[in-house]
C-alpha cells in the first residue's frame, strides 16, 4: 500500500470539520486518484477522533463512520455503500497483539472485481456476506476465521466464454498458528451454473473440504476431498512451493467415478472435433494422478464394466475391463479386455489388448479380434511420437470369413466363398493413412489386390482415399449369380487405376474390365446381354438380338471388355476395341455367337449406378 | 550523409527486388477466387447472387453494406 | 531507374492477369459440394447467432464467439461446438478449393479471399473483425 499527496484540513469548531484528501493511493496493484474524506461532524478529543456522518469519495460517495482511540490503539471503520450494505473493519493493537476483524453484510459482489484472481472476468451481480477475524499474538501465534457466503452471483468475461449465473455457495476457513499455520476449510457450491469454455457445469451440488498447513515457503494440503454430485468423490493431497510458484507434489485419487457423467462434463468438451466428440462412455472408473515438480509424473485408471459407443453407430464396445497406466520416462503395461463389440453392422467377439505405454511410444502385443466366423489378427502395432505427431504403424491379416455370413451381416446379396486378406503395413500420422505393399483379398474364387492405398483427412470432414485395384480371375458365374445380373460364365480381370474416393464414393478412376486370359467355358445368358447393353447406354445392339437370337437362352463369346474413365461425374466408356461409331463390349464366338456394341461414349456416373442397380435388382433392363 | 543516402537507395532497390519476388503471388487468380468465393458464400448463406436482398427467407440474410 | 522497374512490374502484372483471366476456379468437386452443404445446414443454426452478435466473422476467414452473453449458459457449449465445426469445415473448404485447382499452396490465399468476401457479404447488424482485429458492427 502506498499513499501520495496527502493533505488534511481540520476546522476546530463545534462540531469540528475534518477533510483529508489523498492524491493517489495504491493497494495491491490497484490505484485510486483524488480520494477525499469529508467529515462535517467530527469529534476531536484527547483520547478519541470520531467521524459520525462522514463521506468517503472514491469516485462514488460512500457514507462512513470511524472511531480512532489512540490510547487503546483501536480503529473502527464502517462504510455504508447502500442502505442495506455494510462494511465494517476493526483493528485493535495492544501489547504486541493484533486483532483485525472485517464484516461485510449484503456486500455487492461487483466491488470484488478488482481483486478477482482471474482478471478477465467480472461480477455483474451477486450479494455476499463475509466475516473475517485475524488475531495475532506476538510473532508466532495466531488464529484466523473466515466465512464467506455468496448469493445470486453472476460473472462473465467480455465474450461470454467464461460465465456463471445464479451462483450460490459458501466458503469457510479456519487457521491456527503455533509456529506455522494449520488450516482447514470447506467450500460448497450450492446452486448456479457455469460455462468456462469449453466446459459447462450445470446446476448441482459440489463440495470441497480440505486441511493442511501454510508456511513462508510452502502451502501443504494434507487431505482434501471433492464431491461432485452424479460423478463421485476425488481425494487429493499435495504441496505448493510458494518460492518456486509450482506444485512440489500432488496426488489425486478417485474410486468408482461414474464415467457416463464424467465423460460428457470433463473429457468430451476437450475433443470438439474428431472421433472422441461423438462417443458415449459408461461404466465405473478408479484413477490416480501424481504430479511431481510441477509436471505429470504418473497416471493410472481402471475401468470396470465399461461401455463405449460411437454416436453414429460406427462402432461400439461392451464389457470393457481395462487397467491403463502411464508414467513419465518409463514404460507401463496396459491391459484392455473387451467382451463384445460392433463395427458398423459387423459383430466382434471378445478380445484383449496388451499394450506397453511409454512417454513417446506405444506398442501392442499381437491381438486377434473375432469377426463372425473369422478374425482380424493385428500384429506389430507401434506408435511413436515424432515432432508432436503420433505415427502409427501396424500390419494385420484377415483370417477367412465366410462370405455367406459376411454378406448377411452387411445386408448384401448372398455371396459364397470366403474373404481373407493380408494387410502388410499400415502407417497413420496426422490424419493420413498409407498402406505399404498390397492388400490382398480372396473373393469370387479370384484375387483382389489393392495397391498404393492412401487416405487423407481420415477422421476429418473431407476424407479422401486413393489407390489402385487389380482383380484377377474372378469367377463370373459366382459374381453374376450373387448380384442377379443374368448368368454369365467365364473369368474376369478388373483393373481400377488412379482410384479416388471421397466419402467412400468414387470421384475419379480409370477402370477396365476384361476376360481373363486362359481356357475356360465362356457363356452369356440372354438377360446378361440385355443388362450389358443397358450399361453401355443402350443402343442398336439390342435390336440385333431381338431379331432371331431371342430364341436362344445362352450364347458363346470370345471376349468381354468394358472400360470406364470417370472424371467430373461422367464415365467415358469404351470396350475391347473401337468399331465404326461405337465400341465392342462382347465379341462373339462359338455358336450361336453374339456381339454387343456400345454407342454411348459418355454416361453420367450416377445414371450408370442407377442402371447397374436396376440390372442387379433382377427387373427388366431399360433398353432405349 | 553520403553513406546514409547510398544506404537509403540500397534499401529502396532491395525493396523493389523483394516486390519483384512477390509478383509470384499474382499467379494466384485473385479475381477468379473472389468469384468462386461469392458463388459458395451465396449458396451457404442462401443469398440471391448479385441481387439486393429481397425479403430474405430467414431474418438474417442479406447483402447489406 | 525506379520508374522503369515499376513499369516493368506493371507490365508483368498485366500480362499475368490477362493470361489467367480466362479460366474459372474449379469448385465443383464432391468434397467442396459436401462441405458447402454441411455449412449451409449449419448456417440455419448459426444465422440467429450472427444476428444477435453472439458469433461474429473474423478477419482470418473463421467465425468466433463475439458476445455470447445473450445466450443461456447451457446453450453456449453447443454454440461453441457450432463455431468449432464451422471453422473445421471452412479450413477444409479453403484447402479443398486449393487442391481442386492443383495448387495446394493456395489454401492461405483462398482463405484471405474468403475472409474478405464473408465480411463484405455479411448482413447489417452482424459483427465482423476489421483488419486490425477489432470487432465492429456492420
Amino acid at each position: 500500500m502506498s499513499l501520495h499527496g496527502i493533505a488534511a484540513r481540520l476546522i476546530l469548531s463545534t462540531p469540528a470539520t475534518l477533510d483529508i484528501t489523498i492524491a493517489q493511493a495504491t493497494l495491491q496493484g490497484r490505484t485510486w486518484r483524488k480520494l477525499a474524506l469529508h467529515c462535517p461532524d467530527a469529534r476531536i478529543e484527547r483520547d478519541l477522533i470520531e467521524c459520525r456522518r462522514g463521506v468517503l469519495d472514491v469516485g462514488e460517495k460512500l457514507p462512513l463512520t470511524f472511531q480512532y482511540r489512540p490510547g487503546m490503539h483501536s480503529l473502527s471503520l464502517t462504510l455504508f455503500p447502500a442502505s442495506d450494505e455494510r462494511w465494517q473493519a476493526q483493528l485493535i493493537a495492544q501489547d504486541g497483539n493484533l486483532v483485525t476483524t472485517l464484516e461485510v453484510e449484503n456486500g455487492t459482489a461487483v466491488r470484488l472485481n478488482p481483486w478477482l484472481p482471474e482478471p478477465s472476468v467480472h461480477f455483474s451481480q451477486g450479494v455476499f456476506d463475509l466475516t473475517a477475524k485475524l488475531a495475532l499474538e506476538g510473532a508466532a501465534r495466531g488464529k484466523l476465521d473466515v466465512s464467506l457466503a455468496l448469493r445470486n452471483g453472476a460473472f462473465s468475461d467480455a465474450a461470454g466464454a467464461r460465465a456463471g449465473e445464479k451462483l450460490a455457495g459458501d466458503i469457510s476457513l479456519h487457521g491456527v498458528r503455533a509456529g506455522a499455520w494449520r488450516w482447514n476449510g470447506a467450500a460448497n457450491w450450492r446452486a448456479g451454473e457455469v460455462f468456462w469454455q469449453p466446459f459447462y457445469f450445470a446446476q448441482g451440488e459440489r463440495q470441497l473440504s480440505a486441511q493442511g498447513s501454510w508456511s513462508d515457503d510452502q502451502a501443504v494440503v494434507d487431505q482434501a476431498q471433492l464431491t461432485w454430485a452424479g460423478v463421485g468423490t476425488v481425494q487429493l493431497n499435495g504441496a505448493w512451493n510458494r518460492a518456486a510458484g509450482r506444485i512440489d507434489h500432488l496426488l489425486v485419487t478417485a474410486k468408482s467415478l461414474a464415467l457416463d457423467a464424467l465423460y460428457p462434463i470433463f473429457l468430451k468438451p476437450l475433443a470438439q472435433d474428431g472421433v472422441l466428440s461423438k462417443l458415449a462412455l459408461s461404466g465405473l472408473a478408479d484413477g490416480a494422478i501424481t504430479l511431481k515438480q510441477g509436471a505429470l509424473d504418473e497416471a493410472s485408471i481402471t475401468i470396470h464394466q465399461g461401455q463405449l459407443k460411437q454416436e453414429e453407430n460406427l462402432f461400439s464396445l461392451t464389457g470393457i475391463d481395462a487397467s491403463l497406466a502411464w508414467q513419465k520416462n518409463q514404460s507401463r503395461e496396459n491391459r484392455i479386455q473387451v467382451a463384445s463389440g460392433e463395427l458398423g453392422k459387423l459383430p466382434l467377439g471378445a478380445f484383449s489388448v496388451r499394450a506397453l505405454l511409454g512417454p513417446d511410444h506405444i506398442s501392442l502385443a499381437p491381438l486377434t479380434i473375432p469377426i463372425l466366423d473369422g478374425a482380424l489378427a493385428v500384429e506389430g502395432v507401434d506408435a511413436r511420437l515424432e515432432n508432436e505427431t503420433w505415427r502409427w504403424a501396424l500390419s494385420a491379416a484377415l483370417q477367412p470369413i465366410s462370405m455367406r455370413r459376411l454378406s448377411q451381416a452387411l445386408q448384401l446379396p448372398a455371396m459364397h466363398g470366403t474373404l481373407s486378406a493380408v494387410i502388410p503395413q499400415v502407417q497413420y500420422a496426422g490424419q493420413s493413412l498409407t498402406v505399404n505393399g498390397a492388400l490382398l483379398f480372396k473373393i469370387f474364387d479370384g484375387t483382389i489386390v489393392v495397391k498404393d492405398l492412401t487416405a487423407s483427412d481420415v477422421l476429418g470432414p473431407t476424407p479422401h482415399v486413393y489407390g489402385n485395384i487389380d482383380m484377377r480371375n474372378l469367377d463370373l458365374d459366382l459374381l453374376t449369380r450373387t448380384f442377379s445380373f443374368g448368368v454369365m460364365q467365364g473369368r474376369l480381370d478388373v483393373s481400377v487405376a488412379g482410384l479416388e474416393l471421397f466419402g467412400w464414393r468414387p470421384v475419379k478412376f480409370d477402370a477396365k474390365v476384361a476376360s481373363s486370359p486362359g481356357d475356360y467355358p465362356r457363356k452369356i445368358s440372354q438377360r446378361a446381354v440385355e443388362n450389358i447393353t443397358s450399361l453401355g447406354g443402350g443402343g442398336g445392339a439390342a435390336a440385333i438380338q431381338r431379331s432371331f437370337l431371342r430364341f436362344f437362352d445362352q450364347f458363346g463369346y470370345d471376349r468381354i471388355g468394358l472400360t470406364c474413365r470417370l472424371e467430373r461425374g461422367v464415365c467415358e466408356m469404351g470396350g475391347i476395341e473401337d468399331v465404326p461409331s461405337g465400341y465392342l463390349i462382347v465379341k462373339g464366338g462359338g455358336i450361336p455367337a453374339l456381339s454387343v456394341i456400345g454407342y454411348n461414349r459418355r454416361v453420367g456416373w450416377d445414371e450408370l449406378l442407377a442402371r447397374i442397380q436396376r440390372a442387379t435388382q433382377g427387373g427388366k433392363p431399360i433398353v432405349q | 550523409m553520403q553513406n546514409r543516402l547510398v544506404g537509403w537507395i540500397g534499401t529502396g532497390v532491395a525493396g523493389l527486388t523483394l516486390a519483384g519476388c512477390v509478383t509470384i503471388n499474382i499467379y494466384f487468380p485473385a479475381a477468379e477466387a473472389e468469384k468462386a468465393a461469392d458463388k459458395i458464400i451465396d449458396q451457404v448463406w442462401q443469398l440471391k447472387p448479385g441481387a439486393k436482398p429481397a425479403t430474405p427467407p430467414a431474418q438474417t440474410k442479406g447483402e447489406a453494406k | 531507374m525506379k520508374q522503369r522497374v515499376s513499369l516493368f512490374l506493371v507490365a508483368m502484372l498485366a500480362f499475368a492477369s490477362a493470361a489467367l483471366a480466362a479460366a474459372d476456379l474449379e469448385i465443383n468437386t464432391p468434397a467442396i459440394a459436401a462441405l458447402q452443404s454441411a455449412m449451409q445446414t449449419r448456417h440455419n443454426k448459426l444465422a440467429a447467432y450472427y444476428a444477435s452478435g453472439a458469433v461474429g466473422l473474423t478477419r482470418d476467414g473463421n467465425v468466433a464467439l463475439h458476445d455470447a452473453s445473450s445466450i443461456p449458459l447451457a446453450e453456449r457449449q453447443s454454440v461453441n461446438g457450432l463455431v468449432a465445426d464451422e471453422n473445421r469445415d471452412r479450413a477444409a473448404l479453403y484447402r479443398e478449393i486449393a487442391r481442386a485447382n492443383a495448387h495446394p499452396e493456395w489454401a492461405a490465399e483462398v482463405r484471405t479471399t474468403f475472409a474478405q468476401r464473408w465480411i463484405d457479404k455479411a448482413a447489417s447488424g452482424w459483427w465482423v473483425q476489421n483488419p486490425s482485429g477489432a470487432w465492429v458492427k456492420k
